[in-house]
């Protein structure tokens, strides 16, 4: 065993597991691992008996697959892997918690600019209740939504 | 005339029994019982169902002989068959309620046996016993079994450096305890000695 492999520190500690390690101490067994041959040949007989009632089972077909799926799920590839799934999550909840109607909304403000021009130029009462009533800004949002030039042009 | 099996490597074993030679697998089972039944007795602390958990390993390990292609030693992938062998007996041992009178049974039938036993030695199993599945693992594979951080990791299906920091852990965990018991057996020497200067001077 290669003992520089483990901090200096800890040398101590493994030399020490290791001459505590006795396992007839440790369980209370006098004898937990028969050291004889005929109790390992007696072992072995059992196996072997055992063995010859069975087959070897052929290898399943993904068997070779599998094994190529874990061997690339290496960590850096896992953590790849999760941030993707996350940013999955984020994306999808963010699409729920975002209406989708507020983009549409710019699409469907022009589309009806030809049917609200009509409805203004037809009934002025309305114009006049509504967007002449407010005050002109630079910041006021409402400034776009219709084109104040058609409208004026058009009455 | 048949091949002289004792020189042949494992991985020239295995392709002895893929290809329909039983006795090889005998040679196998030689070559490694005692190691298999060694660190299954880690595990469990039974030698009948260490033995069972030998028995086990090799079966599976003859059934399943397709699955191994020598990407890793023999060894490593016997003692992972092993392994997982031990953990499932020990989760049936969990299942099973425990009969009080028999565990009474058992400590007194240990007292009788007149053994003295190392307390440091209890004690660092006590500890063993509490450290995490990983980490004991890959203690007793590294320091009872001497096996490699190659093989550890080989056998415990993780990277390298995981079963090295595993083992460090462990390490580090079991050091406190055996600092605690060093100063503990320093008190005990105190004690006595000044018991027995006591008993000199009465």
């Amino acid at each position: 065993m290669n003992s520089n492999s483990v901090n200096p520190d800890l040398l101590s500690v493994e030399k020490k597991l290791k001459k505590e390690s006795n396992l007839e101490v440790v369980y209370g067994i006098q004898d937990p691992i028969p050291d004889s041959d005929d109790y390992f040949q007696a072992l072995h007989d059992k196996i072997m008996a055992k063995i010859n009632t069975i087959e070897i089972q052929p290898k399943p077909p993904l068997a070779g697959s599998a094994h190529v799926l874990k061997k690339i799920w290496n960590p850096s590839l896992s953590i790849v892997t999760m941030m993707a799934f996350l940013m999955t999550i984020g994306k999808v909840c963010l699409e729920k918690v975002y209406d989708p109607a507020l983009n549409n909304h710019v699409v469907t403000k022009y589309q009806n600019e030809d049917a609200l021009i009509d409805v203004i130029t037809e009934n002025k009462m309305v114009f006049e209740a509504s967007i002449m009533d407010m005050p002109y800004s630079d910041h006021f949002i409402e400034r776009d939504d219709v084109s104040m030039e058609r409208i004026i042009t058009s009455l | 005339m048949s091949k002289n099996l004792i020189i042949l490597t494992d991985n020239e074993l295995v392709q002895e029994v893929k290809s329909g030679e039983r006795k090889a697998f005998s040679e196998i089972v030689k070559r490694h019982q005692k190691a298999v039944l060694r660190m299954s007795l880690r595990f469990v602390k039974d030698l009948d169902v260490a033995e069972d958990i030998v028995q086990e390993t090799f079966i599976k390990a003859y059934e399943k002989l397709n699955l191994f292609e020598g990407r890793s030693s023999f060894k490593s992938w016997v003692f992972q068959i092993a392994i997982n062998t031990a953990k499932n007996k020990l989760r049936e041992r969990k299942r099973i309620s425990v009969d009080i009178d028999n565990v009474q049974l058992a400590v007194g039938a240990i007292a009788e046996t007149g053994l003295v036993y190392s307390a440091l030695s209890k004690e660092i199993q006590v500890e063993i016993d509490k450290l995490p599945s990983k980490q004991r693992t890959a203690l007793v594979l590294r320091v009872y079994e001497d096996l490699s951080f190659k093989e550890i990791a080989e056998i415990m299906e993780c990277p390298y450096d995981t079963a090295k920091a595993n083992y460090r852990h462990a390490l580090l965990k079991l050091k406190e305890t055996l600092q605690t018991d060093v100063n503990l057996n320093l008190q005990l020497n105190a004690t006595f000695n000044e018991m027995a200067q006591f008993v000199e001077v009465e």
